[in-house]
């Protein structure tokens, strides 16, 4: 054994020179993300001290590497160990931050230590191969990469000549965001191909962004929280990496309330336990603000400073401005909203205390704040309904608001919510609640979301479109009306004049992640030609024409700063398995073939290269040659990150926006029925499915006869969606799905541990095992998400859930989905 | 100097981390597990007791060897393959190991597994060089990774514990940061009634 006999890379710890931007930050909080990271200039970044790089034993090497799924880490930094050629051990690094603390980005989970054993599976998929048995049977033949790209692009002229561009389409899923494998996507732009978008987690997000940020409190804040509400997630098995936040927290003397149906771990880790009926958390929000507001918790100056509440809302729900009183000229930059400030509308710039309420009227225009729009639609219910819809004790949301009043108070959200189509009741509630109660826009109070509020370091962009911008982009749909599309053939009021007869499917596995399993099959058996590009021959590739082998995560050099305070580079630690090609070499061949050779020219080094070369990154010091000597350089703020305080919201208006002005659906453009004056704040109605009970004036779906229970899967800790189904190390944990349920249930059902169940809708059915679990809410039917079709003792969970959508955003909804069950033995 | 270890139930997640570091950096075959995270609630894993939704339970403990300071296995191995260094972490020599199962019957803690024909989920060797040998009918268990800690590392559960639930160092000097936790906390070890005296302590 040798101690430290050779160092591989050239990691040293770099003094970092304080910077004085945090003020000048603050201030330019209304400026750009670009002008913000210049304010940072000067921070040189804080390369590892790491002793994780040192190699033990004669003829071991360690490379700079990452985990990376699309799991809340998104890329936890590590050493691997390579000896003989293979990679043979993995350890997460000891990167620092640039005070000489830890960075809270980079202990990995139980995912990290079982990559190995993906890496080596059986289901790599090694050569190009050709489907030669039915779709789905898993027959095919290996080819040679010449007759793949040859096939493939002679039959895409072939669709392009016959039918156009939007003939062929591309899927993306989210994989993983190592920069290069969005390559494929210059491909479709060029092509004018048509996209065919993943859409989930879509209302938990632009809900957020629609508001203010990706990131209203980054998680490094969580525990600068007095009460700490974890709502709608599932912290422990959808970001491990951070829970530790919420026990810091607690041990700080943070109170810690869990709202959820099932009692999670973080439940079981809470100061409080609130059951709530599921699909009704946007009541509950609702419920708080209004005991806030019959309390005196209002904060006037939040409202009238970081929000919209004081702009005023026009009866056709745009805010009046300075040209509606021929002030200004319209559209122009002095065209402002205006307030209401001493009697009369007057440019945001010019109020000095404007009304938050109360209604007016000016050259017969009537107008009120939208703060007043937010009172409306709180006064269309009362306390004892909401307690009723949400199942909650009054004296319970009582306490919860007083609690929620007391300190600073942030709400740790994910997307439990969004997986109903009327997630979007939720999330605009709950940010409606941080806003009028002034809990924004500090630290410690606010949102932070997992799988979304992470650090990401500045600086690199990918280069992917670079040059090819002015090719005609084909247009996007989505899962929710992918089969309508199919079906007809084209949707011409949306803009879709033909349906794909082809589709590349990158960086996503959707027949088993996306709902509708049956519906995605069926579009597959409408196409001509399906290709996928994957590390493992997943369920997706088992019903594609054509799989094209990529490398695995440690078998090329890469980019990243998803969800990690640093642009790091990962270094290439072993040959690639079999005759596995990147997708950015996968890319140019299918173009140079279509005969886009001179928009392929790019070698990988200079691409990847050319997505640290803008001016955020030189304002971080961010070179080529400087990540490659020192892998990992630090590009973001030193503090937690919060939007207001130290980030700028996305928002046009610059303000927090629980009123969303003119607001349209977001992804499909054949909508009749929209209801603009509706969507555009807070309200709440029930989702399109998931409604088994008769409540008020909402009658249950009667759907709920024949299928009373809600089956929900939830995020579990063994898996990134399918990522890690094939480490055996994860399946000796973990080896076969179940469905958990409560004890009265399964006993009213007969049903025992262990017993094999069968699980239908009118869409199809599942047949699996049994699992008895008391923190299961009684009508709930729960799956840990991400298990593949051969895990199944027949059928699929997947095939249960459907594709409606609230009409705001395409989303999936998974959540929205009834059942029946049934013992079988 | 004993070495022990000091697991925070109230920071244990039961996130699996431990056993999947655990099992990559020691190279265990397949179906060996040194470390298991054990849920106290139902009979499944992550699962609760009690009646929803105000009476439940649910807490996850992590088990391994408790490198007992009166070990039960010590005592009755009859060639003498398990022994406590100095130090106080128990070890196997898989040479001397005759694969009589007398320790994994005497053990209380149901920590030491049997090796009869060792198979891999890879076909090399993984984790660090020197990590012990898992040698046909063979008894095998946590060796607190003395591989690593003569190198002045951590156990890997404790350096890859996603909780930062783990704490590990020497209990003989009270200014070490697990003495002192000791001092400071609640804790509780498993099974006393068993006499062993396990140098694994659980924070309650």
């Amino acid at each position: 054994m040798l101690d430290n006999i050779t160092q591989t890379s050239g990691l040293t710890r770099r003094s970092f020179l304080k910077t004085t931007a945090g003020a000048a930050v603050a201030l330019s909080a209304l400026g750009t993300v670009t002008a913000f990271a210049e304010e940072e200039q000067g921070a040189s970044g804080a390369a590892a001290n790491d002793y994780g790089q040192k190699v033990y034993a004669e003829g071991e090497q360690k490379f700079f590497q990452s985990c990376m799924g699309n799991c809340a880490g998104m890329g936890c930094p590590c050493w691997v160990t390579v000896r003989d050629g293979k990679v043979c051990n993995i350890e997460h690094t000891h990167l620092e931050m640039p005070d000489g603390s830890a960075s809270e980005y980079q202990v990995g989970c139980l995912k990290m230590y079982a990559n190995i054993e993906r890496m080596y599976s059986p289901k790599r998929a090694l050569y190009p191969m050709k489907r030669t048995g039915e779709r789905g049977s898993g027959e095919f033949e290996r080819i040679s990469w010449d007759q793949a790209i040859q096939e493939i692009t002679d039959k895409w002229k072939q669709l392009l000549a016959d039918y156009g561009p939007q003939s062929i389409a591309f899927f993306s899923g989210s994989g993983n965001y190592f920069t290069s494998v969005g390559y494929p996507a210059r491909l479709r732009q060029i092509m004018g191909s048509t996209s065919i978008g993943a859409s989930y987690d879509w209302t938990g997000m632009f809900t957020q962004i629609a508001h203010g940020s990706t990131a209203h409190n980054e998680w490094r804040d969580i525990p600068n929280a007095e009460n700490l509400f974890i709502w709608c997630t599932n912290p422990s098995e959808s970001i491990p990496q951070m829970f530790h936040k919420l026990t810091e927290a607690k041990a700080n003397g943070t109170k810690v309330i869990c709202i959820d149906p099932v009692y999670t771990t973080a439940a079981s880790k809470a100061d409080k336990f609130v059951s709530i009926k599921p699909a009704t958390d946007g009541l509950l929000a609702a419920g708080m603000l209004k005991i806030s507001i019959r309390d005196g918790f209002v904060d006037k100056e939040c409202l009238q400073t970081k929000t919209v509440g004081c702009f005023l809302v026009k009866d056709d729900g745009m805010y009046l401005r300075l040209s509606d009183l021929g002030k200004a000229e319209a559209g122009t930059p002095e065209d402002s909203v205006c307030v209401w400030d001493n009697g009369e509308p007057v440019a945001i710039a010019a109020a000095a205390d404007p009304e938050i309420e109360g209604y007016f009227e000016v050259d017969g225009i009537k107008v009120r704040p939208a703060y007043q729009v937010l009172l409306e639609r709180l006064d269309e219910w009362d306390l004892e309904t909401i307690s009723e819809f949400t199942e909650i004790p009054l004296e319970i949301i009582e306490e919860l608001t007083a609690i929620w009043n007391s300190g600073r108070s942030m709400i740790w959200t994910g997307f439990g919510a969004d997986h109903y189509s009327n997630g979007q009741t939720f999330y605009d509630g709950a940010l409606a609640l941080c806003d009028v109660t002034g809990q924004i826009g500090k630290h410690g109070c606010g949102m932070t979301c997992t799988d979304f509020s992470g650090a990401s370091g500045y600086g690199l962009t990918a280069t992917t479109t670079v040059g090819v911008e002015s090719f005609p982009a084909g247009p996007t749909i989505y899962p929710a009306h992918l089969p309508q599309l199919m079906e007809n053939g084209s949707i011409p009021e949306a803009g879709f004049e033909v349906a794909p007869k082809s589709l590349f499917v990158f960086q996503g596995n959707p027949i088993t992640n996306e709902p509708d399993r049956l519906a995605w099959i069926d579009a597959f058996n409408k196409m001509d030609m399906v290709v996928i590009s994957d590390v493992v021959m997943c369920e997706t590739a088992l019903y594609a024409d054509y799989v094209l082998p990529v490398p695995f995560l440690f078998e090329k050099t890469d980019l990243v700063s998803t969800f990690s305070p640093y642009v790091k580079i990962c270094d290439q630690a072993a040959e690639p398995m079999g005759e596995s090609k990147n997708d950015f070499d996968i890319t140019c061949m299918l173009g140079e073939a279509m005969g886009y050779g001179e928009y392929f020219t790019q070698s990988y080094e200079d691409f990847l290269a050319s997505c640290v070369d803008n001016d955020t990154a030189k304002a971080f010091g961010i070179t080529w040659d400087r990540l490659n000597k020192e892998k990992a350089v630090f590009a973001f703020l030193e503090e937690p990150a919060v939007c207001m305080l130290n980030t700028p919201p996305y928002t046009a208006s610059g303000r927090l926006e629980f009123y969303h002005e003119g607001i349209q659906p977001q992804n499909y453009a054949g909508y009749t029925d929209w209801d603009m004056l509706k969507e555009s704040c807070w309200f709440w109605e029930p989702p399109l499915e998931s409604w088994p009970e008769t409540k008020g004036k909402f009658e249950a779906n009667p759907l709920a006869e024949k299928y009373p229970f809600i089956l929900i899967s939830e995020r579990c800790k063994f898996k990134t969606h399918t990522q890690w189904n094939e480490s055996n190390m994860i399946l000796e944990i973990d080896p076969e799905p179940y469905i958990k349920m409560n004890p009265d249930d399964a006993a009213a059902l007969g049903i025992a541990e262990g017993d094999i169940i069968r699980v239908w809708n009118d869409r199809s059915y599942v047949v699996i095992k049994a699992v008895i679990n008391a923190g299961v809410r009684p009508g709930l039917m729960v799956i840990d998400h991400g298990w593949e079709r051969d895990s199944y003792i027949e059928g699929h969970y997947s095939d249960l859930s459907g594709h409606d959508t609230w009409q705001r955003y395409e989303q999936d909804n998974w959540f929205d989905c009834l059942v029946a069950v049934e013992k079988v033995m | 100097m004993r070495y022990a270890l000091a697991i925070d139930l109230k920071k244990c997640f039961g996130c699996q981390t431990c056993a999947t570091a655990c099992k990559l950096a020691n190279n265990l075959p397949a179906g060996i597990s040194w470390n298991r995270v054990t849920t106290e609630g139902g009979t499944t894993i992550d699962t609760a007791s009690g009646t929803y939704p105000n009476d439940l339970h649910m807490q996850h403990v992590p088990i391994a060897c408790q490198h007992c300071a009166d070990p039960a296995c010590v005592a009755v191995c009859p060639t003498g393959a398990t022994w406590q260094e100095d130090n106080g972490i128990v070890l196997i020599d898989p040479e001397k190991c005759i694969g009589c199962l007398a320790c994994i019957q005497a053990c209380p803690y149901d920590v030491r597994r049997f090796v009869e024909d060792p198979v891999w989920a890879v076909d090399f060797a993984v984790g660090y060089a020197d990590a012990p040998q898992h040698l046909p009918g063979t008894v095998g268990k946590c060796t607190m990774c003395a591989n690593l800690v003569e190198k002045g590392l951590l156990p890997m559960c404790v350096e890859s514990c996603t909780g930062h639930a783990r704490y590990f160092g020497d209990i003989e000097d009270p200014e070490s940061e697990i003495s002192k936790l000791l001092a400071s906390r609640e804790w509780h070890q498993l099974m006393p009634e068993a006499g062993t005296n396990p140098c694994v302590f659980y924070l309650d």
